[in-house]
């Protein structure tokens, strides 16, 4: 059983996959001790043929030759099980010490086979193997992040940018459509909501149903993440930063139209309620604003704090937004609502 | 697996038509398992036997009593293939090619293919058999083969077990014994076709496919979205990564089932015009499609009368509480509808125990909404005996092919709010080839839309005129178009004709090797 598959990842390169498989390990002990009998056999045959030249007072070299013609049958039948044992050490062993040393030859390799026998086992190497083949090991970062590359399981950062969800729904073909909805299915975002609601009423059966489903599946996980943002937002003290980026969370929630209307308004009062929390903060305490990197964050507490009248402190939010590189350098001087 | 009549045995004779379903007849309710029933029963000069493919074995019981004519039953497990593992077994050279048309069978379909796998693996099995090979060092070396071939950069430990799930359900239907029949008639794709696709090569008799959704495309949906598989390479959102996954593995090979079957049965048919262009994207030949709509027993609903005009307003969802139903969005409807109707009584009439957790939402769902006094859960019913008391029958549903309820209520004059889903506009609206058009009877609406099926139903419950309208036109068109008698005599005709080029000589398709013979009454 070959144990590699090797992978062409360009010309000429030639990469290894580790999938070898079991019977390459180590020898188990039972395949260690497979040739016991075989050698017991040598060594009872041996000392039978020993105590009859004792006995009998046979000649020293008409013994020799009966020895030697017992090792050698002995290795005839030890190389015919090289089908059945791939490893025929174990055999070797054993026929060497009899042709030496006779029957306590025969003995001592029994013994050494069961002193091999009992190495502990490999359980620990297989499940690594296992493991690693199923990448599910603790390997390092690097070690993974290598493997992906090497096995050319990574992004490919060369293609052309992925398109636009929406013009997917409206110019794409059955099977592209097919797959974003499969993708929005899987690893949902409030933002995908415009294109599911696209897909809904498409004039392709076979979208409307795909997308029903798809809604049905994502209205489910909608509210359960509605739920744990809510659970947060009322149960621990924020920054104004925090606020306002846990506002915009729950806001792209509310307005996916995903949701039952109590969970919609239930949302929206929360998101309020953070918004107006935040903007508090940064209005009463004069402090020089908050450095947020989002800059959607950012445009809900400005929007806020212009709603408000609130201007010096919607100037030092931009400021030091600014300054914490979240608006590009160009923008820094138009408010941005 | 003797209840009412379903012992496991199989005639020598052969019987006219072999009917071959995945995943329902007899042991699941639902459309497709009452279609069968139906479609058996309506030809009593025929005699059937039905193999029925299951996942795994089952303790469900059947849930339809067997027909007389039904001669015999056979089942066929797909995820439980493959005998004790042999560790030690010489690995024939020509297995890598047997891995090359595996690959090409389960990638790209076709009769041609399926011709060669079933021709390399009977030249195998004169040494092993196929459950042995399954679980032997020759099936190693396929999978590291095909593995090699198909997506040499994905997890192999995903893809080896992959491979098996795949493979195994391939293997299970090459390996089954073929029932002897006259006709092989399959009512699916997937691995139901891939059974007939066999019946017909092996044995030369004609088979037939009788689709009623489209069985790759809802796989396809399935599998697009199911968090279960693997994800081994990162696409990010591209669409057209060309590296294929487990994900394409799975949805290649349903769409290469299909191709199979679609190229070896002599016709296929389809409830209504829509679905055939998807087969034809799917590979099918357009010269051997053909549409036979259901049909519903006029007689029954005869007698069933009207609610008064002024009665309390009350509508009706039938079917099984099931999320494919979509439950949930009628219930929200039902609140639009009794914030502005307060007399509004909304039955769920249907069993709820295919899915309890399902049902318990739309439980909770009811109570959340506070619409205990409105919603009612009557569970499985006699509808014949509701319906008098339903001004609107309503159907939510995200997917449908040509759903009997509908036909059921226009029998009855019973106006119809639908999704735009299957067939429900051809019903509704009349087809494209209905000279004169009847007009409507009904009001279809976008799927998953509760304020648009409210809109719709709050429509016809206003209006006692325009629903009597609707009600009689439904019925007038049920009557005319989607009868039982009409689509039996489509069957008889198509069954008469591809049973005259397929003698009664039982030569040809194999006696089963363990069946037992059917003794009569089994």
């Amino acid at each position: 059983m070959a144990g590699t598959v090797r992978t062409e990842n360009s010309p000429g390169e030639v990469s290894a996959v580790a999938v070898e498989p079991i019977a390459s390990y180590p020898a188990p002990a039972r395949a260690i001790l497979a040739p016991l009998p075989f050698t017991a056999a040598i060594g009872a045959a041996d000392a039978f043929l020993l105590a009859l030249k004792t006995l009998t007072g046979a000649p020293l070299a008409l013994w020799f030759i009966a020895h030697a013609a017992l090792v050698g049958a002995a290795c005839h039948y030890a190389w015919r099980q090289r089908a059945s044992s791939p490893d025929l050490t174990p055999y070797a062993l054993a026929l060497i010490a009899s042709f030496i040393a006779g029957p306590a030859g025969a003995v001592l390799a029994g013994l050494a086979l069961i002193v091999m026998a009992r190495e502990p086992d490999h359980s620990e190497l297989l499940t690594a193997w296992y493991d690693r083949i199923a990448l599910a090991g603790d390997t390092d970062k690097a070690t993974d992040l290598y493997n992906t590359v090497a096995m050319g399981r990574a992004l490919d950062t060369r293609a052309s940018a992925p398109p636009v969800f929406g013009s997917v729904m409206s110019h794409g073909s059955l099977a592209d459509r097919q797959t974003a909805l499969g993708l929005i299915a899987r690893q949902f975002s409030p933002s995908y909501a415009p294109a599911l609601h696209q897909a809904l009423v498409s004039p392709e059966p076979v979208i409307r149903v795909q997308a029903a489903a798809v809604a049905v599946k994502v209205r489910a996980e909608l509210k359960t993440a509605l739920d744990r943002a809510l659970e947060r937002a009322g149960s621990q003290n924020f920054t104004p930063a925090e606020a306002a980026a846990l506002a915009v969370e729950l806001r792209a929630m509310v307005r996916s139209g995903l949701l039952e209307d109590d969970d919609r308004d239930r949302g929206a009062a929360v998101v309020q309620k953070l918004t107006a929390a935040a903007a508090d903060t940064l209005a009463a305490t004069n402090s020089a604003g908050v450095a947020t990197t989002d800059p959607a964050a950012q445009a809900l507490l400005e929007t806020e704090l212009l709603r408000r009248g609130s201007f010096q402190a919607f100037r030092d939010q931009r400021s030091r937004a600014a300054a914490a590189a979240a608006i590009p350098a160009h923008d820094k001087g138009v408010p941005h609502v | 697996m003797s209840e009412i009549g379903w012992t496991e045995a199989v005639s020598e004779t052969p019987a006219d038509i072999c009917i071959i379903v995945e995943g329902a007849y007899p042991f699941v309710p639902g459309g497709v398992s009452s279609w069968i029933d139906w479609l058996i029963k309506t030809q009593p000069e025929r005699t059937f036997c039905v193999v029925a493919l299951l996942p795994r074995p089952t303790s469900a019981k059947p849930r339809y009593v067997r027909p007389a004519n039904v001669t015999g039953f056979q089942t066929v497990y797909l995820q439980d293939f493959g005998a004790r593992p042999v560790k030690r077994m010489r690995v024939p050279e020509d297995t890598d090619a047997l891995a090359q048309a595996l690959s090409q069978l389960t990638t790209t379909g076709g009769s041609d293919e399926l011709a060669d796998v079933t021709a390399r693996l009977a030249k195998l099995r004169r040494s092993v058999s196929l459950p042995v090979l399954f679980n032997s060092p020759i099936a190693w070396r396929l999978v590291e083969r095909m593995y090699a071939i198909e997506m040499p950069f994905a997890s192999f430990l995903h893809y080896f077990w992959g491979w098996r799930a795949l493979l195994g359900g391939l293997f299970a239907t090459l390996e089954c014994p073929l029932p002897p029949a006259r006709v092989y008639h399959t009512i699916s794709t997937g691995y139901a076709g891939v059974l007939a696709a066999r019946a017909a090569l092996e044995t030369g008799r004609p088979a037939l496919l009788t689709e009623h959704g489209i069985y790759t495309n809802e796989r396809r949906i399935e599998l697009l979205m199911a968090d279960w598989v693997a994800d081994t390479v990162d696409k990010g959102h591209a669409l057209n990564d060309p590296r294929f996954d487990l994900r394409d593995m799975w949805v290649r090979a349903f769409e290469a089932y299909a191709r199979t079957c679609y190229e070896t049965c002599a016709e296929v048919i389809t409830l209504y015009g829509d679905n055939q262009r998807l087969q034809r994207v799917l590979g099918a030949d357009p010269a051997r499609l053909k549409v036979i709509a259901n049909g519903i027993d006029l007689t029954r609903f005869e007698g069933v009368g009207q609610p008064p005009d002024d009665g309390p307003h009350a509508i009706a969802l039938i079917g099984r509480v099931v999320p494919i139903k979509d439950v949930k969005t009628y219930i929200r409807a039902a609140r639009h509808l009794a914030a502005r109707l307060p007399s509004l009584k909304a039955y769920i009439i249907g069993p709820t125990d295919e899915d309890a957790p399902y049902a318990e939402e739309c439980r909770q769902l009811v109570r959340d909404l506070h619409l205990e006094a409105v919603v009612e859960f009557t569970g499985a019913v006699d509808i014949v005996q509701y319906l008098p008391k339903v001004q609107v029958v309503v159907l939510t549903s995200l997917s449908e092919s040509q759903p009997l309820v509908v036909l059921e209520a226009g029998a009855s004059g019973i106006p119809f709010v639908a999704t735009n889903v299957g067939s429900c506009r051809e019903i509704l609206e009349g087809r494209p080839d209905e000279i004169p058009n009847l007009g409507p009877g009904g009001i279809i609406t976008d799927v998953v839309d509760d304020a648009a099926i409210a809109v719709a139903v709050e429509r016809l419950l206003r209006d006692p005129k325009l629903r009597r309208q609707y009600g009689q036109t439904l019925k007038q068109r049920v009557s005319a178009t989607y009868t039982s008698q009409q689509a039996a005599a489509a069957y008889r005709d198509l069954y008469t004709r591809h049973l005259r080029q397929a003698p009664a000589d039982p030569a040809g398709p194999s006696v089963p090797r363990d069946a037992a013979i059917l003794q009569p009454g089994a």
